[in-house]
């Protein structure tokens, strides 16, 4: 009961860390190691503010970060958050204005300071030092090498030189599955769970899923239903009450369609044998299976055996490159390549990949390329000190 | 925080959760008395070093959470709205088998495509695409947050309210609600229907405590603890 007597001691706050001078003096050596390293590759550096609107952050994650995300009400009214990461702040940034018009457009940046991030079940410190880049350019096999060449560089600067790259491509096994046919409703089903077919349970969770979530055929009464005349004088009075904002057709529509792409159990089986297949393969299988339907399937595999290969042709060791699709990091917002950057104790590090469509998700035009990285410098100073 | 030499029991003021606490109390051999209906403060029979508060339900979560009180009764829904990653307070007991509840999704009932939460991530996306943003009208908005991103349900503007969630679609401020159900007749009522699987949590009433118990009342703190634990509910 120790714990419950009253204390009149003003304590840190619970996951906060202070640095004395030894980390805080690491912390910023690194810090400046890499910056001087990403500038003399002509990323510049930008320091966006800790605040900022809300919404900034719950457009680029689509909320999905948004209850790790401190959140407030500020004097104006106005909901603000503290930087959950950096990236939507340099991206705004980037496209504000004022930068564009004192400095052109920055198409190579580079920052470092805190972030925030509410943890719950771990001990994992909420303020976080991060370093990292933001390069808008061309899409393809260039950039994404770039970003993982200054990554890389980046951790080996802090004197981490024993880590492995798990490297995955949220495209790839997407059109894979596509291609071979298999219907929207259950390619999003898969990609969202891959995961769980790692697991000796995973082909039942997921049917059970599908089952829930009436994907499979025979779970809905409306199999009756031919035609979408039909629907529309079945359902005419329900959806003549109030319905908000959407429209009666786009109810049918979806209705309709939800009924059509009802797909049976044995395609839903064939589709994750499918899928648990190609996620077996090591980075060797990968590079030799040029021939196969995965390679045919977009252009996206031949941009990521030409990544791999400069990978490879610049020194980094094929020992440390674990091949990963099912690392999608959040799939609501990275569309290419995925990485993260680990310890050999899968403690990671830092990571990246490719969000090309997140300019347009906070309001910009924009239909170029857009990737980055970031290192948490937190973790890696809590390793050195161990 | 208050100083007081007793240790200070908050219970509901009113309704199910006011019957249901004091039959709780009664269970645990503690005899919960009161002077009048409208007064707020009570003892407990026998027990001197023991002061009753009766309080909202729904304030009670934060008024143990800032040490107003030691001990209190309330829906655990309630309490993990404000507290659940407090570390000011903690539940000290659970499903205390009354003020049962479920916190309930429910869509206007003319969505005849939207029957699960998966419907419901692609209706938002929908909005997405029309730049509009799917509403949610609740009265809880951060266990429905913390409980929809558990669902994978991201893309969704919540709306606080306190009070007649189930006409917001009429009314316009939200598209869908998620409010606390029984029976769901209310909700049916108004034209609106509960997802098959849209039960973001169930939940009864607890008991909780602060984590900033003065040590003057540490034994009445801990006699209560054991006749609660051996409370016959």
């Amino acid at each position: 009961m120790k714990d419950n007597v009253k204390n009149d001691r003003v304590e840190r706050l619970f996951n906060f860390n202070d640095l004395g001078p030894t980390d805080i003096n690491l912390l910023r050596s690194l810090e400046e190691k890499c910056l001087n390293s990403l500038k003399n590759s002509e990323f510049q550096l930008v320091d966006p503010p800790a605040i900022e609107s809300s919404d900034l952050f719950f457009r680029k994650s689509l909320g999905s970060t948004s209850s790790s995300t401190y959140t407030f009400m500020d004097f104006a009214n106005q909901q603000i958050s503290l930087r959950p990461d950096f990236t939507a702040s340099v991206i705004r940034l980037i496209f504000s204005d004022e930068i564009k018009s004192k400095f052109g457009f920055l198409n190579k940046t580079c920052y470092s300071g805190p972030v925030f991030r509410y943890t719950v079940a771990n001990s994992d410190p909420i303020q976080i030092y991060q370093v990292g880049a933001e390069y808008l350019s061309d899409k393809g096999s260039d950039a994404d090498t770039e970003v993982l060449r200054q990554a890389i560089n980046c951790l080996s600067l802090t004197g981490i030189s024993d880590y492995s790259l798990s490297l995955g491509h949220v495209g790839i096994l997407r059109h894979a599955l596509i291609n071979e046919g298999y219907n929207s409703s259950i390619v999003e089903l898969v990609m969202s769970n891959l995961e769980s077919l790692e697991g000796d349970e995973g082909f039942s969770y997921l049917v059970k899923k599908a089952n829930l979530l009436k994907l499979l055929k025979g779970t809905n009464e409306p199999q009756a239903i031919a035609t979408f005349d039909d629907l529309g004088k079945k359902y005419a009075s329900r959806i003549s009450s109030d319905i908000g904002l959407r429209e009666k057709q786009d109810i049918l529509n979806r209705y309709y369609s939800k009924i059509s792409n009802q797909v049976s159990e044995g395609d839903l089986l064939d589709c994750l044998n499918f899928t648990q297949n190609i996620l077996g393969f090591s980075l060797k299988d990968f590079l030799n299976n040029q021939n196969s339907n995965l390679s045919k399937s977009s252009e996206d595999y031949g941009e990521f055996v030409i990544v791999i290969q400069n990978l490879l042709s610049e020194g980094i060791n094929e020992e440390n490159i674990d091949l990963d699709f099912t690392l999608t990091r959040n799939l609501a917002y990275y569309n290419g390549i995925v990485f993260d950057l680990k310890t050999r104790n899968s403690l990671i590090l830092g990571g990246g990949g490719r969000y090309d469509d997140l300019p347009q998700r906070l309001g910009y035009v924009f239909d170029e390329g857009c990737s980055g990285f970031a290192l948490n410098l937190s973790r890696i100073i809590e390793l050195m000190s161990n | 925080m208050y100083e007081s030499s007793k240790l200070r029991i908050l219970l509901p003021s009113s309704g199910s959760l006011y019957q249901g606490s004091m039959q709780f109390m009664a269970n645990a051999g503690l005899q919960v008395e009161k002077e009048s209906d409208r007064k707020l403060t009570g003892s407990v029979k026998g027990e001197v070093g023991i002061e009753i508060i009766f309080q909202r339900s729904g304030d009670i979560p934060l008024s143990i959470d800032n040490a107003m009180g030691d001990v209190g009764i309330t829906g655990l829904d309630r309490y993990l709205e404000h507290c659940e990653y407090s570390k000011r307070s903690y539940v000290l007991k659970e499903n205390l088998m009354f003020g049962d509840s479920k916190l309930v999704v429910a869509v206007p009932d003319g969505w005849i495509d939207v029957t699960t939460v998966a419907d419901l991530i692609e209706v938002s996306y929908e909005f997405r695409e029309k730049a509009q943003n799917l509403r949610l009208a609740t009265k809880y908005p951060r266990l429905v947050r913390r409980k929809l991103e558990e669902f994978g349900v991201t893309n969704i503007v919540l709306v606080t309210a306190s009070g007649g969630l189930e006409a917001a679609p009429v009314v316009g401020y939200a598209d869908i609600i998620a409010d606390i159900t029984v029976t769901g007749t209310t909700m049916r009522e108004n034209n609106l229907r509960p997802l098959d699987d849209g039960i973001l949590f169930e939940s009864q009433a607890a008991l909780v405590a602060s984590k900033s118990i003065s040590k003057d009342v540490k034994s009445e703190f801990d006699d209560f603890v054991k006749a609660v634990e051996f409370e016959k509910n």
